[in-house]
């Protein structure tokens, strides 16, 4: 199979992400105005005529009270992009920022958009973790005959599953730190981050909040499993009677080693070759693919494996053929089976940090971190990067890019 | 009408006494099904009749459930429906027994139920349809709906009416583990209202009716509200979900697990009929499994072979 046809990525821009709580410093800005904040910035360093952009396709995985009925076109209109302009909010869980980019894309591609915007925004201390409801936890439909387990539980069953303990998923965590407080000091997000503004137009954020630089093992080492009790519910039992070979589980994640909790929001402008020519724009990467999978949703977390593979099956591309991968941290343990399932050179993965360190602010953060690697390709010189994200209820999304 | 009897009082009181001929215990038979039916009928249409007390005419107790070799014949002959035609005529008379008692419920005269002895299974479901329950305080009081130890549900009206008196929490375990309900228990369940000493029992009906009693549910007036809320909401969330999981995770797999789950789910989301609709259609689909069938027979095989009681 053959890569997508002439789409290319023009630009990515992210706020930087603020504690996602009632003390963080963007609790007091909306998810509204964070999303409309990224849809002006790319639009502005870009001269963009909005009039251009058919389509702007934002993920945000919580999409009730303030960021329910279809934030994207509302953010698009407070941005004041051009009345013509519609907009769309997904929900793919933690990789509806990266799929509103895939979805961009493959507008682009078959010819309906010329020019569109892709990335999403989540305000997680404005509107909370599983405010949107839904049957997976509590339809039986679901929950019973699929035996439904929370993700906490899925990353300590992979750890358990795949063998790694307690200081593997720790020097996991202590080196995202070490990372991504080095890209930071090298400004090596300079490029994406645009700070936040307040009402009054100050700046009241131009750097990811949630960073703890100083984390070590030992750090580490004092905090309490976060999903121990939650197993103890019933929900050990669950993911036993599903593995019935997996023995005990080993609750290694906590809030020191899983994703943060965060706000903020991201925007990818996305268009043809055509598009861009005309609207004077130089493209920074090509998009060769995009895919998305499903897998087994008790353990839930180890689609990143499967989704790669077909990705790259599809575009005739080996595991070699990539430069940079990026997997969004939402636990150690998913990365560290990534590493394992595809042998990758942990040097070649999540170069500058990831969520751990920063924040996985759901549905903006796959917007952010596809940010992140067209800035990497560039600085580093290097050719190719792997996007991707694991997915709620065993889902996995990804996209492959090139340097132009 | 066979296996009730119908007295009207001078004070419009009619007393309805179930007492299948026969038997030495009354049971949930198609006829007894019939025969509610009309009951319910009598008590809407008869001038004469301010309310109702339904009592049993056995020393054995109110009654003991489903009349289960009738039921085996009625799951050979639901199991084999197959085109729509046959599954909606099989459903609708497994949803029979469901029908008759909404129709009590529902006849617009105050009803009360005053058990003792056996009210098990159909049994409890057709007292449940009573806007109010005296037990007879007495040894041999034996409540529950225990349809889930033979892997089986209450399908008349069990799951919905436990969930709207006592909300999802209180109500699980005795649907998914059939457990048997103490008096305590059962007041406060909601399952009874009052427990007295037979000698007073009929009086105490007879007064609660006299004194304008209720001819509705509490889930047929306006403004009923689940108690503890349903499945959406933060504590329904922090309670339905490990449930799920502790019989999802529970080695003692019972096949009616998921059909009450999910009638209690989704049941717990609809006004009372709609409820009731649910509950008979995951009662039927758990009847027309090949499990049930052998469940039934080897109860009734072991029944057969134990000593009488």
């Amino acid at each position: 199979m053959t890569a997508m046809p002439d789409v290319y990525i023009y630009d990515a821009v992210r706020t930087p992400r603020g504690k996602g709580r009632p003390d963080g410093a963007l609790h007091e800005i909306t998810a509204l105005s964070l999303a409309a904040q990224v849809l002006r910035a790319i639009r502005d360093r870009n001269g963009l005529d909005t009039a251009l952009v058919d389509d702007v396709i934002m993920g945000c995985v919580m999409p009730v009270g303030e960021q329910g009925s279809d934030i994207a076109r509302i953010a698009a209109l407070v941005a004041g992009y051009d009345e013509r302009v519609p907009g769309v909010q997904v929900n793919r869980f933690c990789a509806s920022g990266l799929e509103a980019c895939n979805m961009a894309a493959a507008k682009v591609a078959m010819g309906e958009a010329r020019l569109a915007v892709g990335g999403g925004v989540e305000s997680m201390s404005r509107v909370a973790l599983a405010a949107d409801g839904g049957a997976m936890m509590v339809d039986p439909a679901f929950a019973f005959d699929h035996y439904y387990a929370p993700q906490g539980i899925g990353a300590d069953m992979v750890a358990t599953i795949h063998g790694f303990g307690r200081e593997d998923v720790d020097a996991y965590a202590v080196e995202s730190q070490r990372r991504a407080a080095s890209a930071w000091r090298d400004g090596r997000f300079a490029r994406s981050v645009m700070p936040v503004l307040d009402q009054a137009g100050l700046i009241l954020l131009d750097h990811d909040e949630h960073m703890r630089p100083q984390t070590d093992m030992q750090s580490l080492a004092g905090l309490k499993p976060a999903f121990a009790k939650m197993g103890e519910q019933g929900y050990d039992a669950v993911a036993q009677a599903r593995y019935p070979d997996m023995g005990p589980i080993n609750h290694v994640h906590h809030g020191g080693n899983s994703s943060g909790i965060v706000d903020g929001a991201s925007a990818v402008l996305i268009g043809s070759k055509a598009a861009g020519d005309a609207a004077g724009l130089k493209p920074r990467a090509r998009i060769l693919g995009t895919a998305s999978i499903g897998s087994d949703p008790t353990i839930m977390l180890t689609g990143p494996e499967f989704v790669t593979r077909k990705l790259l099956d599809r575009l005739g591309m080996a595991r070699d053929d990539i430069d940079l991968f990026e997997l969004n941290e939402a636990f150690a343990a998913v990365v560290l089976r990534y590493i394992q399932a595809l042998d990758i050179d942990p040097a070649k993965i999540n170069v500058n940090g990831g969520a751990i360190a920063m924040g996985h602010p759901l549905g903006a953060t796959g917007g952010m971190i596809l940010g992140t690697m067209v800035d990497e390709l560039e600085r580093s010189g290097k050719e190719t990067a792997l996007i991707n994200l694991c997915v709620g209820a065993g889902m996995g999304t990804a996209m492959v890019i090139r340097r132009v | 009408m066979d296996n009730f009897t119908l007295d009207v009082g001078a004070d419009g009181i009619a007393t309805v006494t179930f007492d299948m001929p026969g038997r030495s215990m009354n049971m949930i038979s198609h006829a007894v099904q019939r025969d509610l039916g009309a009951l319910a009928d009598t008590i809407r249409r008869d001038r004469r009749i301010i309310g109702a007390i339904l009592c049993s005419g056995k020393p054995s107790g109110f009654c003991a459930g489903a009349d289960l070799k009738e039921l085996q014949a009625d799951i050979g002959r639901w199991g084999a429906a197959a085109t729509q035609d046959e599954l909606r005529d099989a459903l609708f008379e497994a949803s029979d027994f469901s029908g008759r008692i909404r129709d009590l419920e529902t006849a617009g005269k105050p009803l009360v139920a005053v058990i003792g002895g056996v009210a098990l299974g159909g049994g409890l479901e057709l007292a449940l349809g009573c806007h109010y329950r005296i037990a007879i305080d007495e040894d041999g009081l034996r409540l529950g709906l225990p349809e889930a130890t033979l892997g089986l549900m209450p399908g008349a009206g069990g799951t919905q009416r436990l969930l709207r008196l006592a909300g999802m929490s209180a109500a699980l375990p005795y649907l998914l583990d059939g457990k048997a309900m103490r008096v305590d228990e059962a007041l406060a369940l909601g399952v009874i209202d009052e427990s007295m000493e037979r000698g007073r029992a009929f009086d105490r009906a007879r007064q609660w009716i006299a004194e304008g009693g209720r001819n509705a549910a509490p889930w047929d007036e306006k403004g009923y509200r689940l108690p503890g809320g349903g499945p959406h909401t933060g504590a329904g969330y922090a309670l339905f979900g490990p449930a799920i999981a502790a019989r999802r995770g529970n080695e003692r797999q019972n096949d009616a697990d998921a059909n009450i789950l999910k009638a209690v789910y989704e049941g717990s989301q609809v006004p009372m009929d709609a409820g009731l609709r649910i509950e008979s259609r995951y009662f039927f689909n758990m009847l027309r499994a090949p499990a049930a069938a052998r469940r039934v027979a080897a109860f009734l095989s072991r029944n057969a072979k134990a000593p009488a009681a």
